[in-house]
């Protein structure tokens, strides 16, 4: 900068230069200063070579004289040097001080750019140093018309804009970001490294979308990095655009805050009108006449959709936000359905619309999935009004749950107009409608299915819908079920007694609840080949010859597993004295029988996924 | 005591109050006194002896929470399920509610029908642990 600085002084014809002289003869050396002193321009003489590229980095010169000196050698790899030496290009004249051409072909070889041949005076010293003073003005002048336009295009960016290089030191930084990061605009980032800068590394810096940084005053606040990379000189660089969100989060705030505000005070008068009407159409103020009720009750079916409202807009607050609370919890998952398709019923009623449920898998019933279960009935409720408010008179809404090892689904299929094409991308996005008549005849706003993904997906599963236009819409939720539980349905029970009819009543029993196998004796068991780390084992000791024998085959069968004996022909104590658990077939009820082997099953798997 | 019989009704709205009491008295045939503010509440409790207090969350001068806190210095309040009525239906504040010692929380808008059924629910259920 100085350099330039320097040189926009005087934009005339021959500013004053500053020139290094790097001394080879002594006699034409000051023979050589006098005449660039003559001609207006400082000298600094370096006295050899050594010193020459000391003085090249305290001088600052701008055009430098070399004496080829025959005795001395190393000229080239001078010349090399002060290249590498300078940012800027520092023309490099080569002065002959005695007769002798050679020296001067090697130096311009070597990358000098001019030379003076022997016998040289002042005039020509004079002469070339005009000339070069001219060229210099010309360089500064370009460099600062480059430099300019692409500070000035950074500066007018209201962001901050920094670019780093590949050792992701700071190249270049606008005005905005040097408020932002140092406080002061006039300030410089230049050279200092993203640690210094951001306190982490560039890959960290962009690992995350939003983060949050450090100012100059040491003030923390919230910012949005994108990165734009770009080759030059074969060296990556990377251009940061960071927007400060503290205003947008402050807004966001204010927003969350007004929407919550307007919910809470929009459900305080309509816990008066929900609850007047609520007790007139109910009839607690005496039965009204025909009239009077549906129009009660229409005002209460209104309210309580007005309330609907109210929430959808909290809850999407609250999603949005990224603030909304899931209680997740393992949850069996088929009752939640049908409490949701209960739920509904009225609704459908109303709108003389059957809902059905498909017959499902019995084992269905205990699958587990990590929920929130007043979210998911949200969820159910949410596809359900909108099947039914989608179907024709008289139509019917399936619900259907069909499930494998890994995951469950819950499928809503309605037989209405169905879906155009068109629209099917945009039917989880928020406010979406079909079309505004949809909107007048079906109400709502265009939050129902855009809450119900955000909340499917905030529970970690996922939502889809598929439809052709008048054949209804099909929406489906798919969830992982329960590590536990998958564990558990891989986990077998293995069952054994003598006696054929226990076998099939307490296979009966577990059927849909759990993996059982029933075999008559330990041969069989082990002819099973059952794989002992998935395992537990049910037993009637009755007819299996020798107790203790069939005792230890059982533990060699089942190592560290629970095993469970029950009989009504051996004593408890012979069971448990072997840490074999009892089960009492006489005094406890089917149920309980079940609830003890799978509550064991249960526990075991949870130290082992533990 | 055996059965759930003198409701205190704590809540500034005046609309609400009225509701209320009809809902409780009416319907669910209960004895009703309905106090607008926390410290008329802190007053009445001596004298009126509530077997359960349906209390308001946000109201002007002392909060629902800070009623709650007060009642339950008081030796008459021992046993006495105190039930947080609110607008906010989020499951956090909820939970919120419930950790300054609440039985339950309502929300709002509530079911006017099932409301004296739903209170002598959480009254069996929170008598014994207040």
């Amino acid at each position: 900068m100085g350099y330039l600085s320097r040189m926009k002084d005087d934009p005339g014809n021959s500013p004053s230069l500053i020139v290094l002289v790097v001394a080879g003869a002594a006699e034409s050396c000051s023979r050589l200063r006098a005449g660039i002193e003559r001609a207006g321009h400082r000298v600094h003489v370096s006295p050899n070579r050594q010193a020459a590229l000391q003085e090249l980095i305290e001088v600052h010169p701008q055009l430098i004289f070399i004496e080829p000196n025959a005795t001395e050698v190393g000229d080239d790899a001078l010349i090399r040097d002060f290249r590498r030496a300078t940012k800027e290009w520092v023309p490099v004249i080569v002065v002959a001080s005695s007769p002798g051409e050679s020296l001067i072909r090697d130096a311009m070889k070597a990358g000098a750019d001019d030379y003076l041949d022997w016998p040289w005076d002042d005039d020509l010293v004079a002469a070339k140093l005009r000339l070069f003073s001219r060229v210099s003005v010309l360089q500064a002048k370009s460099v600062e018309t480059t430099l300019s336009q692409g500070i000035s295009k950074n500066n007018n960016v209201p962001e901050a804009v920094i670019t780093f290089n590949h050792l992701e030191c700071v190249e270049d930084a606008n005005i905005a970001a040097r408020r932002m990061l140092c406080g002061d605009p006039s300030s410089d980032l230049i050279g200092r490294t993203t640690i210094e800068v951001f306190g982490t590394n560039l890959a960290q810096l962009l690992s995350k979308r939003k983060l949050t940084l450090t100012s100059a005053s040491g003030a923390r606040f919230p910012a949005q990095v994108s990165l734009s990379e770009w080759v030059e000189d074969t060296r990556p660089r990377y251009t940061l655009v960071i927007r400060d969100l503290t205003e947008q989060t402050q807004i966001d705030r204010m927003k969350d805050e007004f929407l919550a505000t307007v919910s809470h005070e929009l459900r305080t008068p309509l816990a008066s009108v929900l609850g007047a009407l609520g007790l007139l159409s109910a009839g607690a103020t005496g039965a009204l006449p025909e009239s009077a009720r549906t129009l009660t009750d229409v005002a209460y079916r209104n309210g309580q959709r007005l309330s609907r409202l109210v929430d959808d807009i909290l809850d999407l607050t609250k999603l949005e936000s990224d603030r909304l609370v899931l209680m997740q919890s393992p949850t069996k998952i088929v009752d939640l359905v049908h409490e949701a398709i209960a739920a509904n019923e009225t609704l459908a009623l109303s709108s003389k619309v059957g809902l059905r449920l498909e017959e499902t898998e019995q084992r269905a019933s205990e699958a587990e999935v990590m929920l929130d279960p007043d979210r998911f009935i949200q969820v159910m409720t949410n596809l359900l009004s909108n099947a039914i408010k989608h179907s024709p008179s008289g139509g019917i809404v399936w619900v259907a749950i069909r499930f494998n090892d890994q995951r469950i689904t819950i499928s809503v299929k309605d037989d209405g107009p169905g879906i155009e094409p068109h629209f099917r991308g945009r039917v989880f996005e928020k406010f979406s409608q079909a079309d505004a008549s949809d909107r007048r005849a079906q109400g709502g706003m265009g939050l129902g299915l855009y809450i119900t993904r955000m909340l499917v997906q905030r529970m970690g599963g996922k939502i889809s819908v598929d439809s052709s236009p008048g054949q209804g819409a099909e929406f489906v939720v798919d969830f992982a079920l329960n590590s536990e539980y998958q564990a558990l349905a891989k986990k077998r029970i293995l069952h054994i007694d003598f006696d054929l009819d226990a076998r099939l009543r307490v296979a009966r029993w577990f059927d849909g609840k759990a993996n059982l196998i029933s075999v008559a004796n330990y041969a069989q068991a082990k002819a099973q080949g059952l794989d002992a780390s998935a395992l537990i084992v049910i037993a009637n000791p009755r007819a299996q010859g020798m107790m203790s024998d069939f005792y230890t085959d059982l533990r060699r069968l089942a190592k560290n597993q629970d095993i469970f004996i029950y009989s009504d022909s051996v004593e408890e104590a012979s069971a448990t004295s072997l840490d074999f658990q009892w089960l009492s077939v006489s005094d406890t009820s089917q149920n309980d029988f079940i609830d003890a082997v799978l509550l064991r099953a249960r526990t075991s798997m949870r130290k082992a996924l533990a | 005591m055996s059965e759930l019989r003198k409701v205190m009704c704590v809540e500034d709205d005046a609309d609400i109050r009225l509701i209320l009491d009809f809902c409780l008295s009416k319907v669910g045939g209960y004895e009703v006194r309905c106090c607008e503010g926390g410290q008329a509440a802190l007053d009445e409790v001596p004298e009126f002896r509530p077997d359960l207090i349906l209390l308001d969350v946000m109201m002007p001068g002392l909060s629902g929470p800070e009623t709650l806190q007060a009642l339950r210095l008081m030796p008459v309040m021992k046993g006495v399920p105190i039930v947080f009525m609110t607008a906010k239906a989020m499951i956090e504040e909820v939970t919120e509610l419930l950790e300054y010692g609440a039985t339950g929380v309502i929300v709002k808008p509530f079911n006017s029908m099932t409301l004296s059924n739903d209170i002598k629910l959480y009254w069996e259920h929170g008598r014994a642990s207040c």
